[in-house]
């Protein structure tokens, strides 16, 4: 290649996109939320595309690419396949775009009962029967959880792709977190069920810091042991509909979740 | 709080014991060996010595923001100019430890860990038995060995990979046959066009078999390293022969992090590997090494 | 039983000046404390943070505070925290890099910046515990830096136990309720009122000469008969209490000879992994070593964060963990314990303060599982 094109500077840092599907922004809000890190990220690469806090609208193709938001429309899953054809590098940011998010409990229900209540109307509304994830519909190069996801972890993601390494991303339990801040664990303590044993860690035990029960915005840790803690829901006297409920969240697509639930509706919580 | 550490880390960091530190070396050479195995040849940056060794401890190579890895010296003990370590690229450290280039700097801590007991050894025979890039913490070994011989003693390397491509050290192969050790190769397979004229099978296939090694059993030390269920039929195979279970030396290879036996990561049923490895006795750790996943 | 020479008794106001002639020597003074729903330590401004009036009733995953209607100070066992987050935090940062355009790297170790506390009211079984994590830490081939540190000078005010947990089994591992080596003082609470009416008061032994020092400076008294016969009483009646135990009978080949077997399935089927035995177990002392750099690529700084070996990260080995199962990692837990360690360390790494029972969100029991392994020999037999 012989090509003379100039090339300043600014040119050489990799570009980075920002888009949003079916979500509440939370997670593309988590970058600007960086603060004391976000001069950096304008310092280490150019931010191409991200309507949601630039004018600057340059076109793709582009080095990185973070996706936040689920496919709930045909449109949808056709923009992505574009996304992913300008992306090197695609990485889902959040909930919703990693699990289908809370608009995923539409799935395996009659959309058009719900499309019929919520719109007046709702011939107007052109939807898919699902919510899915971006993995559903095209490869991800990396899924950073959580609802919404932690600055912090964002931060290495984006400092492991400039680096060319994985980025440090703990699968663990929330519990980690949680004995680590030397929190009491709410539910040994108090009785209050608690998902933070089967949901990974991320959010740094925040909810059991306010004596909340975790509802698993990071999505189920690595091999979730749900079947074990429904029995222990079981035991503190939660029943099969409240327990079924804990597990069909922001989350609750997610596969060990999902299939926790779906036992519990099928055969009840066991013994 | 943070005090300049590095080269001057001795005098500065009184209460800080100099192997939790890690020291910069320069790489000044890299030898690709075969396939993705590289070795780096470094020196520390500060320009002081090189820590003194015994065959098989373990050096933590640290790449900048990467992290360490546990990899064994594998040049000799009396090479001063420079420490070889041989390194297969299996995952994102290792990848950024072979890429770093001459001239470039890496971390080092160490080395660590216990030796191959080549001062203890009290048979004639020292048998050498490596498989794949098992044969780098013996390189060290095999180097001395041939170096201390005495001359009714044999010093005997059976060494097998995948294929003969994979055979790592091929200079060094023929440079301890001509000082007078005896070598033995060994390869898994073979592609249809290869030259390969030795035999194709498993390292114990060799152990007193009629074309391969034969040799006084009751009178031989046996150090052993390669994947665990290399040297765990390897010990089968010595014991069956008379080589008794305090006569077979072998590594382990566990998740070392610190090397400085404080993090719990390289647990060994009963072992710190850091500490109580890499070389153990086989009869110390046969019953824990056939369990799986422990 | 040890020598009584010297033994003081000390009232509610010599035990109030206690601690804050701890605090006038300079000492960051921390004790139990009631805090968000649990016993635990905290900072001890004075004797009136601790938890007159409260007690604690434990079970397998189960744990409650409820009042109490005498003068005891210390008539609880221990709660989730213990003094391991002190003298070997779970955050700490081991050095940082930085990396120049040349690419030459510089080193800046953390250096551990000494500190003064008193432990206050430390139950046998913590006193224990620091004594093994003190052998694991500081007397290996390499000491940590940061426990040392943190370990240099701190004073110990240990407690007797008088009325211990449902969980607890200190007798079996030889730790408790009477307080063991280890401790500056230690103390006896003889809870009041007595049948006189008299208050609380605290029988007083010596263990150090800085701790004779520490007693020395407060008002107390010779120790009359009938109060080292109630203390002894005290102890007694809250070893007889314990309804669990550990037979530690040849106890490590006894796991070893049942590394393999059905009961570890069995176990994982309850187990979540989720790591909360190991984080609070005051002897479990593993840690991970995490490098976080920044988005300029010019500074890595690496942090020594807890860890837990039911993590599967915990033993990645090349191209994936050795215990990628739950079943492995309970086993990993559990055998090196009560097993690995003893040959590792020469003792037990169990001290029997039953928090690995309690606070296990399912209530999977240590005892238990050693009854089954026992129960499993005694059938092969």
């Amino acid at each position: 290649m012989m090509t003379s094109t100039p090339q300043s500077t600014e040119t050489t840092k990799p570009t980075l996109a920002v888009w949003k599907f079916a979500s509440c922004d939370g997670c593309q809000l988590t970058l600007l939320d960086c603060e004391d890190h976000l001069l950096d990220v304008i310092g280490r690469i150019d931010i191409a595309y991200f309507p949601e806090a630039s004018s600057a609208m340059v076109a793709g193709p582009y080095d990185v690419s973070l996706v936040e938001g689920s496919i709930t429309t045909l449109s949808d899953a056709e923009r992505i396949a574009e996304i992913r054809r300008q992306s090197k590098v695609l990485i889902t940011i959040g909930a919703c775009a990693t699990a289908g998010g809370i608009q995923a409990l539409r799935n395996g229900r009659d959309i058009s009962e719900f499309v019929g209540i919520v719109y007046a109307h709702p011939e107007f509304i052109s939807t898919l029967d699902t919510s899915t994830p971006i993995a559903d519909h095209v490869e991800v190069d990396f899924e950073l959880r959580g609802c919404p996801i932690d600055p912090g972890q964002l931060i290495e993601t984006i400092a492991a792709h400039l680096a060319g390494r994985p980025a440090r991303i703990p699968t663990t339990s929330v519990c980690v977190e949680c004995k680590a801040r030397a929190n009491p664990c709410i539910m040994v303590a108090a009785g209050t069920p608690c998902l933070g044993p089967v949901t990974m860690g991320g959010c740094g035990a925040l909810c059991p810091a306010y004596g909340r029960g975790c509802y698993g915005c990071f999505g189920p840790m690595e091999q979730p042991n749900t079947a074990s803690l429904v029995r222990w829901f079981g035991q503190l006297g939660l029943g099969d509909r409240e327990i079924a409920r804990a597990f069909r969240s922001f989350n609750g697509w997610a596969e060990p979740f999902r299939a926790a639930a779906d036992s519990i509706e099928t055969n009840g919580i066991g013994s | 709080m943070i005090a300049p550490a590095g080269s001057t880390a001795s005098t500065m960091s009184s209460t800080i014991d100099p192997l939790l530190i890690p020291r910069p070396y320069r790489v000044v050479d890299k030898v690709a060996e075969v396939a993705d195995i590289t070795s780096l040849h470094v020196v520390p940056v500060d320009g002081g010595s090189l820590p003194p060794f015994r065959p098989a401890q373990v050096g933590m190579l640290g790449a900048f923001g990467f992290g360490e890895a546990a990899i064994s010296i594998s040049s000799a003990v009396t090479c001063t100019d420079y420490h070889a370590y041989t390194i297969r690229r299996a995952g994102p450290i290792s990848g950024a430890l072979v890429d770093t280039p001459i001239g470039g700097v890496i971390t080092v801590r160490g080395p660590f860990g216990q030796p191959w007991p080549l001062d203890d050894l009290d048979t004639g025979t020292l048998l050498i038995i490596g498989g794949g890039l098992g044969i780098a913490p013996l390189r060290a070994a095999i180097e001395e060995a041939v170096d201390r011989m005495r001359p009714e003693g044999r010093v005997v390397v059976v060494y097998g990979a995948k294929r003969p491509d994979l055979l790592v050290y091929g200079a060094d192969l023929d440079r301890w046959r001509k000082r007078g050790a005896e070598v033995a190769l060994i390869v898994d397979g073979v592609d249809d066009d290869s030259d390969w004229s030795g035999p194709v099978g498993v390292v114990p296939d060799l152990l007193g078999s009629p074309q391969g090694v034969n040799l006084d059993w009751s009178d031989t030390t046996a150090f052993v390293c390669g994947p665990d269920v290399m040297m765990h039929f390897s010990r089968l195979a010595l014991e069956k022969l008379g080589v008794p279970g305090d006569r077979i030396w072998f590594t382990l290879e566990r998740n070392m992090q610190c090397g400085n036996a404080l993090c719990g990561h390289c647990q060994l049923g009963p072992f710190i590997v850091c500490r109580d490895g890499p070389v153990v006795r086989s009869d110390r750790i046969a019953r824990f090494h056939s369990i799986r996943d422990l | 039983m040890t020598a009584r020479a010297g033994t003081r008794t000390i009232d509610v106001d010599g035990l109030s000046e206690l601690v804050d002639h701890l605090w006038a020597l300079g000492y960051e003074v921390w004790g139990p404390r009631l805090d968000n729903g649990v016993i635990a330590p905290g900072v001890l401004r004075s004797v009136r943070d601790l938890p007159l009036g409260w007690t604690d009733e434990q079970e397998p995953g189960h744990y409650r505070t409820r009042s109490r209607d005498d003068g005891a100070r210390f008539g609880y066992a221990v709660g989730p925290r213990s003094y391991k987050e002190l003298l070997h935090p779970a955050r700490q940062q081991v050095w940082t890099m930085t990396r120049d355009d040349a690419g030459e790297l510089t080193v800046a170790m953390a250096e551990p910046e000494p500190v003064r506390r008193a432990f206050f009211g430390v139950r046998p079984c913590e006193l224990a515990a620091i004594a093994k994590q003190d052998r694991v830490l500081t007397e290996g081939p390499h000491a940590d830096p940061v426990y040392s540190a943190n370990r240099a000078d701190v004073l110990i005010v240990a407690v007797d136990c008088g009325d211990p947990a449902a969980t607890c089994f200190c007798p079996s591992l030889a730790t408790g309720p009477r307080s063991g080596p280890g401790h500056d003082l230690a103390v006896t609470e003889l809870a009041g009122p007595d049948p006189s009416g008299r208050d609380s008061h605290y029988v007083v032994r010596v263990g150090s000469p800085r701790g004779q020092a520490v007693l020395d400076a407060v008002p107390s008294r010779p120790t009359q008969p009938n109060e080292l016969a109630a203390a002894d009483v005290v102890v007694t009646t809250a070893s007889e209490a314990m309804t669990r135990s550990l037979d530690t009978d040849h106890i490590a080949e006894l796991v070893y000879n049942h590394l393999t077997g059905p009961q570890w399935n069995e176990v994982a089927e309850r187990c979540l992994a989720c790591g909360n035995c190991t984080l609070v177990c005051p002897t479990c002392f593993c840690t991970n070593l995490v490098d976080v750099t920044d988005l300029t690529g010019h500074e890595t700084t690496r942090w020594r964060v807890w860890d837990t070996c039911f993590s599967t990260e915990f033993s990645h080995l090349g191209p994936g963990p050795i215990r990628a199962s739950t079943a492995s990692r309970y086993r990993q837990w559990f055998s090196h314990k009560l097993a690995g360690w003893i040959d590792q360390f020469d003792e037990s790494g169990c001290v029997g303060c039953g928090r690995c029972i309690t606070w296990c969100p399912v209530g999977i029991d240590i005892t238990a599982e050693l009854a089954v392994m026992r129960a499993a020999e005694g059938a092969e037999r």
